[in-house]
């Protein structure tokens, strides 16, 4: 049976990637690894794969006006609730190809055009088939290039064989993270011992129930308050949450990352605590 | 003046910088624009003076009037609508509140009501006032609570501590900004990360400069890239356990370690006079 495990994080900087690089280590030759963090995809740069696939990624439409027909009556702007269009000139940046401004021009003078927002391909890396995407910056509607995301990974777990697909999540709480929720078996949240990272957890783990997802926690960068640390042990036994790993503060981890490996293939005291807890990370899913 | 602090993503420092920034500079307002998880209040510990809700316009289908023409559903370019056999079902969480359904519905079945999104809430912080914005769990329109936010302070100067990440959410915190601190590290990600948000601000037209935190914990590529574009860096914060794990407290560098307090104000000057110099 195909198992989805996403890992999120409230916010970057916890040590997700890094985290999820060392599962996808783990778990070669049955995995399926997806950088859906789009907006900065980091995933990519440790890998620096090769492309076997890539195309333009159109994410959207984006308003268009012809000058000749449009007589500036400024129908549009009134009705724009986005303040994208002033009589007959588009702001691309605000934009959010809504089409209100095409259905109430009297002239019929806008077209809504697909637009290129960004990229979406696979690759093929020690670790497995990895799946990537970017959105090109400033651009939105990151929800629906997840989704992409995770669509084409199930198609090439079916297509090699593979039973697990393990999604890189974007940070923070919006339409991208609803994307690469919705329908995941395990939300697995990576948390570092800061009164930031607690507070992000509760939100990360509100929106995941919200969203009817179990969730699992690594506790990573131990050491750097043990107060903290505890507090966040707290949370987790009274709310049910299963605390997979404890990894500690470790530098092969960004040493590992400027070497453009996995700290579990770097090795050290956090690839050690991270490979003591495989067992108890593969009964969970 | 409006200075935003931005970084291609969450985790470089960005919210360290605008705190330290604010309180050795103190300015007259700082605004958390990270409302998906806002985390200034943490070291700023306020007692909140006010709160108000955010509302978004969302329709209402009034199925009596409804005879399933489905011109709704065809217009909504964003899937909240969906025909079923006996009625018109909407996803809150995938409108964009354009509005366009309840103009194309020539029944008159669609209203729009007022739907609460997040919160705004307000603290006096010392010298400072002090705003941050929330989203509700499950909502995904980020971008109305920030602009809410800013409309909060006009005047003086304003310190905006932007959500992490390149799309609509930190384009809408820093569109308006006299200039934006890009907070990276010296690390293949931070370095990724910050040409990104490189792309962002000069898209907008955004005069900006580099902060580098964590400095020392890995290479040079991000100063390399800053010299090859002509970018300054404003300031370089050394990589210490000493400052993170304050930072993991919920205290204050420039509180803590005078020596930051006249590093930060150096930024402060620096900011202000490229500022006056446009
Ligand atoms: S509504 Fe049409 S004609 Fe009027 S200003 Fe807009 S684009 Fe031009
Ligand atoms: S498509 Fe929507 S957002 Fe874009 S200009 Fe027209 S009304 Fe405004
Ligand atoms: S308001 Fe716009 S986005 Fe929302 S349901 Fe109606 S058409 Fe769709
Ligand atoms: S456009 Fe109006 S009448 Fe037609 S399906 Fe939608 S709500 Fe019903």
């Amino acid at each position: 049976m195909l198992k989805e495990i996403v890992v999120l994080s409230g916010k970057g900087g916890t040590g997700k990637t890094s985290i999820t690089a060392s599962l996808a280590t783990a778990f070669r030759d049955r995995v399926v690894l997806v950088d859906a963090d789009v907006d900065a995809p980091n995933m990519l740069i440790l890998l620096d794969p090769e492309a076997k696939e890539k195309r333009a990624f159109t994410g959207g439409k984006k308003a268009f006006v012809d000058r000749e027909i449009c007589d500036k009556c400024g129908v549009c702007t009134k009705y724009c609730r986005f303040s994208a269009i002033d009589d007959g000139e588009v702001d691309f940046i605000r934009c959010e190809g809504c089409g209100v401004c095409a259905f109430v021009c009297p002239k019929s003078a806008i077209e809504m055009r697909e637009v290129r927002s960004g990229e979406i391909g696979w690759a093929e890396t020690r670790w497995g088939p990895f799946v990537f995407a970017r959105l090109d910056p400033g651009e939105g509607n990151s929800g629906k290039l997840v989704t992409e995301e995770r669509n084409l990974a199930r198609d090439l777990a079916k297509r090699y064989g593979k039973d697990l697909i393990l999604v890189d999540g974007p940070p923070g709480m919006g339409c991208p993270v609803i994307a690469s929720l919705t329908g995941v078996d395990l939300a697995i949240a990576v948390v570092e011992p800061t009164l930031s990272a607690l507070h992000d957890l509760q939100r990360v783990y509100s929106q995941a129930s919200h969203f009817g997802v179990k969730v699992a926690l690594i506790l990573n960068k131990i050491g750097l308050s043990d107060e903290v640390s505890s507090s966040i042990r707290f949370f987790a036994n009274g709310h049910d949450i299963p605390i997979l790993a404890e990894v500690p503060y470790d530098e092969a981890v960004p040493k590992a990352m400027i070497e453009g490996i996995s700290f579990l293939e770097h090795g050290g005291e956090a690839a050690n605590s991270l490979r003591a807890s495989l067992k108890s990370i593969e009964k969970m899913i | 003046m409006k200075i935003a602090i931005a970084s291609g993503k969450g985790g470089t420092g960005k919210t360290s910088v605008a705190l330290n920034l604010a309180v050795s500079a103190s300015v007259d307002t700082v605004l958390d624009c990270d409302v998906e998880a806002p985390n200034l209040h943490i070291f700023f510990k306020p007692h909140w003076n006010l709160e108000e809700t955010v509302f978004v316009k969302t329709p209402a289908i009034d199925s009596s009037k409804c005879d399933l023409c489905g011109k709704c559903v065809e217009f909504c370019n964003y899937n909240a609508l969906a025909k079923l056999r006996d009625k018109v079902i909407f996803f809150s969480h995938l409108c964009h509140s354009c509005g366009g359904c309840s103009i194309v519905c020539d029944r008159g079945a669609i209203s729009e009501v007022d739907r609460p999104i997040g919160i705004l809430r307000y603290a006096r912080v010392g010298d400072m006032d002090f705003w941050e914005g929330r989203l509700n769990y499950g909502e995904s329109l980020a971008p109305v609570v920030i602009s809410a936010l800013k409309e909060k302070a006009e005047d003086g100067t304003i310190v905006i501590d932007s959500p992490p990440g390149n799309t609509c959410p930190m384009v809408e915190a820093v569109i308006d900004s006299d200039f934006a601190i890009l907070v990276t590290e010296p690390t293949p990600f931070g370095f990724s990360d910050l040409k990104l948000a490189v792309g962002v601000v000069r898209k907008l037209g955004i005069p900006f400069g580099v902060v580098i935190n964590k400095h020392g914990l890995g290479d040079d590529r991000v100063e390399r890239y800053c010299k090859d574009e002509g970018i300054d860096i404003l300031m370089r914060i050394p990589y210490s356990m000493r400052l993170a794990s304050a930072y993991a407290r919920g205290e204050t560098w420039v509180e803590l370690f005078p020596e930051m307090r006249g590093k930060f104000l150096g930024l402060f000057e620096a900011v202000r006079k490229r500022c006056l110099k446009r």
